[in-house]
């Protein structure tokens, strides 16, 4: 079996290759997409612990929480999207612009 | 993990009948609204108001106590519950006369107010990651609209899209951390978690990491330095009663959540945290201080009075004592009637074409010394000058580290941070006494707008001069976390 190191190194890489696209990325559809990536790794990490947690001595199973926290991750990552891709969708409208640099009238 | 569903209305009966009235705000405005996206929405409003006073009044009949796998009642959730529902009445206060400069959605503004009342409600109550996540996403999407609630205007749409993305990276951070808490304690519930913290002597690496990643999203939502960056952009771009409702009730969400780790699921551990949360305290107390003073729109001014108040709430819980916690409950509602009465001031004050300029409070004095006043007291309170009731906050949040020999330098340097911010509070009253008015315009104060601000400063002054009620019931409500 693949050690849980191994799913841990991975999730980590992806978790950083997302964090490098919202921070280097300047359009917001793809600064959405990189933080997608960031919560898939972070689902990545909850299956895998999931899978080597030592199981239960009573019943002999290990309770499947952490598979079911991703449901909810999941679940909660689409509503934020949607909501996310209609204020960009209103930004596009208003300012003809999805490149964050544009947006920036705020500021002292 | 096992639910007992006969005690899920024990636990979460404020959060159903919220949820309930919610839908039935929705069938209501389906019903009643002509023409609805334009047209006013009296009915929507009125039932919204009445629905939450009523949920209001109904939480003082619940008896804290029940508990399953989901949630809590305790009396530190009770009394966040309660809190929570006052800012939700508070918000739809100020949110009354701003209703006509929307151009549309003015039914779905309270509907959205109590779907994130609900939220955190729900956050108050939680004693599991689970809960928590679902609750504080619900709290954040929900605040996303909000934020972006005029796309007509640039200003609203920036804070939306900087909203969304600063709120969803740190839901990121946050899920992160708690995957890898889950996978060094096994569990997601607060309880087993801080069975396993303390009974080992050190913390592996894996569990510091992640309870540092859940950390940092908290942080976000707080306000603290170094992730404060949205809050002058949102404050300044969101609608005014949307940012008064964020600025009460996004800290109190952070508050209440950090209150719950470091209390209860750290314990006796947090100890270890102290000089974190002490040097995060002072970031922010620096930053709130400084970022303040060369401010000129008001909305953007709050934002940076809130990020040192965030300083001081982080003080609190470096403290890490049964007293600090009393402290904060203490100060978030102080916070909340100065913070609602100055920003419903600034509805009122930036009129119709809501311009929130430092020049519109020009010569307030003369031109309605009511507002005048209410305004003032505000400001002092913020200020935590005596007899109000920020000043006895900060009282005893101080009172409560200084007994804390490790944090006395953070003492010494919050009331240096105090008196600095004391200067750009006071340039605030200089615009409202010595300064000549720019804007002459009608300031229009409907009755329910006068209500809502005696209400506030009353409760400014009541609080400043007879502190025992209100500190009694903050020392009731932190008791529970120390069982």
């Amino acid at each position: 079996m693949i050690p849980l190191e191994h799913w841990l190194y991975l999730s980590g890489m992806v978790f950083t290759l997302g964090l490098c696209g919202v921070l280097m990325r300047r359009n917001v559809i793809l600064v959405l997409m990189s933080i997608e990536i960031m919560l898939n790794a972070a689902n990545l990490a909850l299956v895998a612990f999931n899978k080597y947690l030592p199981p239960d001595p009573a019943t002999g199973a290990t309770a499947p929480d952490g598979q079911v926290f991703v449901f909810f991750t999941i679940a909660v990552a689409a509503a934020e999207v949607a909501v996310a891709l209609a204020i960009a969708m209103a930004l596009f409208r208003r300012l003809d612009t999805v490149n964050v640099d544009d947006v920036a009238n705020l500021r002292w | 993990m096992n639910i007992d569903t006969s005690q899920l209305f024990a636990i979460f009966g404020v959060e159903s009948l919220l949820g309930l009235l919610g839908l039935v705000l929705i069938v209501t405005d389906l019903l009643v609204g002509k023409g609805r996206l334009t047209g006013p929405a009296t009915a929507v409003r009125t039932l919204a108001f009445g629905g939450l006073v009523a949920i209001f009044a109904w939480s003082f009949v619940l008896e804290p106590g029940a508990e399953g796998a989901l949630g809590t009642l305790d009396s530190f959730a009770l009394f966040f519950k309660r809190f929570f529902l006052a800012t939700a009445v508070a918000t739809l206060g100020v949110a009354a006369p701003y209703e006509d400069r929307l151009s549309a959605g003015r039914a779905e503004f309270p509907t959205l107010l109590v779907f994130t009342t609900l939220g955190m409600c729900l956050l108050s109550s939680a004693n599991d990651f689970v809960t928590l996540f679902v609750g504080l996403e619900l709290v954040t999407v929900v605040l996303f609209l909000m934020a972006a609630y005029r796309p007509q205007l640039p200003r609203s749409i920036e804070a939306g899209i900087k909203f969304v993305v600063i709120g969803a990276l740190s839901a990121a951070f946050m899920v992160y951390g708690i995957a890898f808490v889950y996978g060094t304690t096994g569990s997601f519930e607060f309880s087993q978690i801080s069975a396993v913290i303390n009974a080992q002597e050190s913390l592996p690496a894996g569990l510091k990491f992640g309870l540092l990643m859940v950390l940092v999203g908290l942080g976000f939502k707080l306000g603290a330095v170094p992730f404060h960056i949205w809050i002058p952009d949102v404050y300044q771009g969101a609608p005014t009663p949307t940012t008064a409702f964020l600025s009460v009730g996004s800290k109190a969400v952070g508050v209440v959540l950090l209150m719950r780790l470091v209390y209860t699921v750290m314990g006796p551990a947090a100890a270890q945290w102290t000089t974190v949360l002490a040097g995060l305290a002072a970031l922010t107390l620096l930053m709130g201080g400084l970022g303040a003073i060369p401010q000129t729109e008001l909305k953007r001014f709050l934002g940076y009075s809130g990020i040192s108040h965030a300083g001081f709430l982080l003080v609190a819980l470096a403290t890490h004592s049964e007293a600090s916690a009393g402290a904060i409950l203490f100060y978030v509602v102080t916070y909340l009637f100065a913070n609602m009465a100055a920003f419903l001031v600034i509805v009122i004050v930036s009129r119709t074409d809501d311009d929130n300029h430092m020049d519109r409070i020009n010569g307030l004095a003369n031109r309605s010394p009511f507002l005048a006043l209410v305004l003032t007291t505000s400001m002092l309170s913020l200020a935590g000058v005596p007899p109000f009731a920020g000043f006895f906050a900060k009282f005893m949040v101080l009172r409560a580290a200084v007994a804390e020999p490790a944090l006395v330098w953070l003492v010494a340097f919050s009331l240096l941070m105090a008196v600095t911010s004391l200067y750009y509070y006071l340039c605030i009253l200089k615009r409202i006494y010595m300064r000549d008015a720019v804007d002459t315009g009608f300031l229009e104060i409907s009755g329910g707008a006068r209500l809502l601000l005696l209400l506030c400063m009353l409760a400014v002054f009541a609080f400043g001069i007879y502190q025992q009620p209100l500190v009694q019931a903050a020392e009731a409500g932190a008791s529970s976390l120390f069982r």
